[in-house]
């Protein structure tokens, strides 16, 4: 569904990817793991269209959206969860939501916004409030809601568990679970490498830019290499 | 007598509002700070009075025309001036405007003289008098108009989904981007409102005053105003016009009359020493 042909991007003069190549198959969950500084949020920059490959090819269903404007973007079902969770503060909660579905006529948005308040609950019952005011997670719920209002075929989410509680952390992914079984497709990207590893089907690691290893979850969660540097375990 | 005093104080101030309002309203958007805001305002005034002195036309249709030109002007603006330097530090685009402000002024002065000229009011030239109070028509058709636009900016804000994208875009631009609000549009639109606000004040400033090419600097207090009220917020804009309009009008009531120029900005000072962030502002918030 989604093909990046070795893309290459640079910040200045800085090579921040060298020629990165992956494919995330409809319907499936992949997992993109590093360290921080590997290129993992550039990545996904590249693919909203926040900045462009210098060179390298991004194809959606087939089709080339490199060139593509971030507003296009969104309209083709791309959505982005993105780092920092970047919800808009002095908006309220359904302001929020509202926004995520800026693309869509107003009377689809009515519909989505209650099944986004059935994976959510808790949103609904801050609907009135101010989205600074919400919890780390529930500004994470928040953020991934806000991606979903756009009925997106493709969720992008940047790191959903940074500096949240572990109890959160399972809330999070068992409901990033719940959408995909819904029919989204997710391309993930984590520092939580053991987390992502359990629900994805394939996983690439990147470091300083290249991608390294890939393969299966569980033959990434058994390679000797993962589970040293990025799972934290004795080889 | 005092009564009077205070209401064509708020008159004044809400003029200061307006001019406030406009550069608010850029500066939240796109964190540019317009210093030709008066000049607009001006630039529309002597266009408004092309349309009615030499062309004749009725002043409701003047009124009209004028916006739209004000509209015009905003959206003009943006692209000629701002849209170059968009990637370039903000400071830039302050002197920019600065600049645009100066070459305002002069070209219309080469147009249409720096001579000072009556402008026709929109409000009937008497005296109103409800209840106890005796007031001018003029003042309350100021504060009229001033408060029915502010209540429609309100509403399109807060209710619409383009005005809800514009505050938005005012909180993150790259979250706003990924919704698929375009920022670019959003900046045009920013200045376009502007624009419209600016004509708004124009007709309502250039009765009192007299056009001239000087009425741009009303600016200045515009600015005074926003700062007082907690520069970046709306509600401190207003409250910010209006305190100055208010302390301008009533401090020559009783203290020497030359004293008019100086009290608004001693209270500015006075204000900003107890609470620097102005009276509705708040710490910018850094995300970590």
């Amino acid at each position: 569904m989604l093909e990046l042909t070795q893309v290459e991007i640079y910040y200045g003069k800085v090579r921040a990817l060298k020629g990165v190549s992956l494919r995330v198959p409809e319907k499936s969950i992949v997992a993109l793991l590093g360290a921080n500084g590997a290129g993992k949020s550039t990545a996904l920059k590249s693919i909203s269209g926040l900045i462009h490959p210098a060179s390298g090819s991004i194809r959606f269903c087939g089709e080339a959206i490199d060139r593509d404007s971030p507003e296009r973007i969104v309209r083709r079902g791309i959505s982005h969860v993105p780092e920092g969770r970047d919800i808009f503060p002095y908006l309220t909660v359904s302001e929020n939501l509202a926004m995520g579905a800026f693309t869509r006529p107003k009377s689809e948005a009515c519909e989505t916004v209650q099944r986004v308040f059935g994976h959510f609950p808790i949103l609904h019952r801050r609907r009135k409030q101010m989205a600074g005011t919400l919890s780390g997670g529930e500004q994470q719920m928040l953020a991934i809601g806000r991606a979903l209002m756009a009925r997106p075929k493709l969720i992008l989410m940047d790191e959903p568990s940074l500096g949240l509680a572990p109890i959160v952390v399972h809330q999070i992914f068992e409901i990033i679970l719940e959408i995909n079984r819904a029919g989204t497709t997710i391309l993930l990207i984590e520092q939580n490498a053991h987390m992502a590893l359990q629900i994805a089907l394939h996983g690439y690691v990147l470091e300083t830019g290249k991608v390294t290893i890939e393969g299966g979850a569980t033959e990434l969660l058994g390679n000797q290499y993962v589970r040293h540097t990025y799972l934290g375990m004795k080889v | 007598m005092l009564i009077h005093v205070v209401i064509s104080g708020i008159a004044t101030g809400c003029i200061y509002s307006l001019m406030a309002l406009g550069l608010t309203l850029i500066y939240k958007a796109t964190e540019h700070v317009n210093f030709a805001q008066g000049d607009m305002a001006m630039l529309s005034g002597f266009v408004a009075f092309t349309f009615f002195e030499w062309l004749k036309l009725p002043l409701p249709l003047v009124f009209c025309l004028t916006l739209l030109f004000s509209i015009g002007l905003g959206l003009a603006m943006e692209f000629l001036l701002v849209k170059p330097a968009i990637r370039g530090p903000h400071f830039n685009v302050f002197i920019i405007t600065l600049g645009a402000s100066i070459v305002l002024q002069s070209a219309s002065g080469l147009i249409w003289s720096h001579d000072q000229f009556p402008f026709p009011s929109l409000f009937p030239d008497k005296n109103l008098v409800l209840g106890p109070v005796q007031t001018d028509a003029g003042s309350v058709g100021i504060i009229a108009t001033t408060l029915v636009l502010m209540l429609i900016l309100f509403l399109f804000f807060k209710y619409t989904k383009v005005g809800t994208s514009l505050r938005a875009v005012s909180q993150s631009h790259r979250a706003a981007l990924l919704m698929g609000v375009s920022v670019r549009r959003s900046f045009a639109l920013a200045w376009a409102i502007s624009g419209l606000v600016s004509g708004i004040a124009a007709f309502l400033i250039a009765p009192v005053v007299f056009l001239s090419t000087q009425m741009g600097l009303v600016v200045i207090n515009g600015f005074a105003a926003a700062i007082m009220g907690g520069w970046g917020s709306f509600p401190g804009a207003v409250i910010g016009g209006i305190s100055l309009g208010v302390l301008e009008n009533v401090a020559p009531y009783y203290f020497p009359p030359q004293i008019k120029g100086i009290i608004p900005f001693a209270v500015l000072v006075g204000v900003l020493v107890i609470r620097p962030t102005g009276i509705m502002g708040e710490k910018r918030q850094r995300r970590v």
